[in-house]
């Protein structure tokens, strides 16, 4: 326990680090400092890049929306609000956003079962079993209805809140709590022994 | 008995839709869940293993790729490209603000400095050409008993005298007379 401590201190420390550098760029590419954009873009460009992904389940629309995202940033300038959270919530505010708006705009709306795109790995240095593991469980995100995977995506991977996911999506918050509990429900059906298998200990989580 | 099997089985079934809704992480919890199920999680065999299931789907989430990287890397190349112009442009304009700046206080600062020159000199001929013209005309000279070589007779009437040759030099009078001409 004291490790686990120590690596969460550390952990945040790093973070605040990482917080401070991020606003001392920015401060920059408010002066239009090319150097300390490329800087932002080399750090959280693939976040956003996986955001989108997993919002809009196509590459291209994703890149797109990846790519305008941080040109916003750029242009913005001096005029560029952050607001209390930094450049990062920032960045993934503006492009789930626009991936809403992109849903919106009638490309596609509710359920659907496509096949999914071939995920590509996470790390090279993950193993075979890892990679196909990531694969299946991009299957199964990818096999949810559009609102059960958006809600899925911005409450687990961005951390939003219910009533923020229901801004976003146009729903009350009771109705962003119905499409967490469907979206985990079809995850644990459709990925029953993948989740199985990493049950906890017998005893570590007691 | 009954009553309270009744209670138990509302509370895991609450307990599970908690854990389907908000995951195993309890800061998301809402207000007063963590309260609320904390004993029941630590007391009850059912209660935890409805917490370790929900922990196996989050580690399983967990698992889900990140953009590939030469995804992102291709991406990285369109916004340097889009921005290319623009971050040149923004870049060439503020250091156009700043050259335009820099270049006009030297357009300006050299030609002032120029012109502070000529006006002084032009001030210093023009007050010796006008005390030559009254001396010369006065005769101040000759009652000061001051000898002016090459003059003979009077200043007025002796056609080879020229003051202004004497003050400003043969070159800049003739300059003057062809200008008279």
């Amino acid at each position: 326990m004291a490790i686990d401590t120590r690596q969460g201190l550390d952990a945040s420390t790093v973070q605040r680090n990482a917080d401070h550098e991020d606003h001392l760029l920015v401060v920059r590419v408010a002066a239009r400092d090319a150097q300390a954009f490329r800087v932002l873009v080399d750090r959280h460009l693939s976040g956003i890049v996986t955001l989108a992904r997993r919002m809009l389940r196509d590459d291209a629309e994703a890149e797109d929306v990846a790519q305008e995202t941080f040109l916003r940033l750029w242009r913005a300038g001096d005029d560029l609000e952050l607001g209390a959270g930094g450049i990062r919530p920032w960045l993934r505010r503006v492009a789930s956003n626009m991936c809403i708006d992109k849903i919106r705009a009638g490309r596609r709306l509710d359920v659907t079962d496509d096949v999914p795109e071939q995920v590509e790995p996470a790390s090279q240095l993950r193993g075979l079993e890892q990679r196909e593991l990531g694969a299946r469980v991009q299957l199964g995100l990818d096999g949810l209805a559009e609102r059960q995977r958006l809600a899925l995506t911005l409450f687990h991977y961005e951390g939003r809140s219910l009533s923020e996911i229901g801004d976003v999506l146009g729903v009350s918050a009771e109705a962003v709590e119905s499409l967490l509990a469907r979206a985990r429900r079809s995850l644990k059906s459709a990925l029953a022994l993948d989740w199985q298998a990493l049950r906890p200990g017998h005893s570590d989580d007691r | 008995m009954a009553d309270e099997h009744t209670r138990l089985t509302g509370e895991l079934q609450a307990l599970a839709d908690l854990l389907d809704t908000h995951g195993v992480d309890r800061a998301r919890w809402p207000v007063g869940a963590r309260a609320r199920f904390e004993p029941l999680i630590g007391d009850n065999l059912e209660a935890q293993r409805l917490v370790g299931d929900a922990k196996a789907l989050d580690r399983l989430l967990a698992q889900a790729p990140e953009a590939p990287a030469r995804q992102v890397e291709a991406v990285k190349s369109r916004i340097f490209a889009e921005l290319g112009a623009g971050m040149g442009t923004a870049h060439a304009g503020k250091d156009n603000v700043v050259a335009i700046k820099r270049s006009a206080a030297k357009a300006v600062h050299p030609q002032s400095v120029a012109g502070r020159s000529l006006w002084r000199e032009a001030m210093v001929l023009a007050a010796s050409l006008v005390l030559g013209v009254v001396a010369g005309t006065t005769g101040a000279f000759e009652a000061a008993g001051i000898p002016l070589p090459g003059l003979s007779g009077t200043a007025a009437t002796d056609s080879e005298f020229d003051v202004s040759e004497t003050v400003l030099g043969s070159d800049i009078a003739s300059g003057v007379e062809e200008d008279t001409l």
